[in-house]
């Protein structure tokens, strides 16, 4: 009986460790805050290239209602890190000209993100599905 | 008149009955108990110089076995507050060995995994973007979890530890009692076997 007792104990103490859980503490984290909303995926993204008057590359998408502005990063491939070249502040604006061009014949990778500005800080919402594109 | 004077004789005579059956029903006092020697077969006075030896040597026994015996609640204490010391102090040194090392290993694990958790942790509170909050923070569960559980083997083994110190200080106890009880029959047996020889003594 007491071997029993002392197993339940043990199992008890080991169970309530383990369901211990860390603490949504991010003030941007929705699972903590159900006051705070995601922005949506940034969707239809697309782009054109200009030759003059200098090398350029216009990005468009779709606008997304509930963001107050986009991040738009950039690439030179998937494996080497996304650098966020601009942040645009009216979710009204959904178009970019990239001008700061390197080389041409090469290849750049762009995502556009919605984000929302909270006062508690700036949630930005899922990437947009890459695009390449080939100067 | 009469019936006055009856009535003070009966409460008179019901004491004097009770008092006389208390001073019956005591016996013989512990200091009258002590006095008769038949009582303890001490017929003669060879008899009762024995007993007297035998008084002397069971007391030093006894003092021996109190100065050398050991608490098991101060050696729960000891490896309360330090893996394997309850352990060492009554000679257990291997297993004191087995849980210092045993309790450090699963503890210093359960940091390392805690410490792997906090980094994740430390990146999800500082996340602004919706993926990097979910990854690190999901990224941060795991070892958090891990770190937990053998935080919690640690508390098992740190309870045993001090279970076994305690059955294991009553067993150094008893082996002592018969060590000391040996010690005295072999000192006064006319054949001594030790380390180094056998004598015989006339």
């Amino acid at each position: 009986m007491r071997k029993i007792m002392l197993s339940m104990i043990i199992i008890l103490l080991i169970f309530s460790l383990t369901s211990c859980s860390l603490d949504r503490s991010n003030p941007l984290d929705p699972a903590g805050d159900a006051s705070i909303k995601i922005p949506g995926k940034v969707m239809g993204l697309s782009y054109f290239k200009e030759y003059s008057p200098q090398n350029s590359i216009i990005l468009r998408w779709s606008e997304l209602p509930d963001a107050d502005g986009y991040n738009i990063y950039r690439a030179y491939s998937l494996q080497t890190k996304k650098e966020l070249i601009h942040t645009l502040e009216f979710s009204e604006v959904t178009e970019y000209r990239d001008i700061d061009l390197i080389y041409s014949g090469r290849y750049y990778y762009y995502w556009v993100s919605g984000y929302v500005d909270y006062p508690q800080g700036r949630l930005e919402g899922k990437l947009s599905d890459y695009i390449i594109v080939v100067f | 008149m009469r019936v006055s004077t009856k009535l003070r004789i009966i409460p008179s005579l019901f004491l004097l009955l009770l008092s006389c059956s208390l001073l019956y029903s005591q016996g013989p006092s512990p200091v009258q108990e002590l006095s008769n020697p038949y009582k303890y077969n001490w017929h003669e006075e060879s008899t009762r110089l024995d007993f007297r030896d035998s008084l002397t040597v069971s007391t030093s026994l006894l003092d021996d076995y109190d100065n050398l015996k050991q608490s098991s609640w101060t050696n729960a204490l000891k490896s309360a507050v330090a893996p394997g010391w309850g352990h060492f102090s009554i000679g257990r040194n291997t297993k004191g060995q087995v849980f210092l090392i045993s309790q450090i290993a699963i503890l210093g694990t359960s940091l390392y995994y805690y410490e792997r958790s906090m980094i994740h942790y430390r990146k999800y509170r500082n996340a602004t973007n919706i993926d990097d909050i979910n990854e690190h923070y999901d990224n941060a569960v795991e070892p958090y979890r891990r770190s937990n559980l053998f935080l919690g083997l640690f508390f098992v083994v740190w309870g045993y530890s001090i279970y076994d110190v305690m059955s294991e200080t009553n067993r150094y106890n008893g082996e002592l009692w018969n060590q000391i009880v040996e010690e005295e029959i072999s000192r006064h047996s006319s054949i001594q076997i030790t380390p180094t020889g056998i004598s015989w003594r006339f």
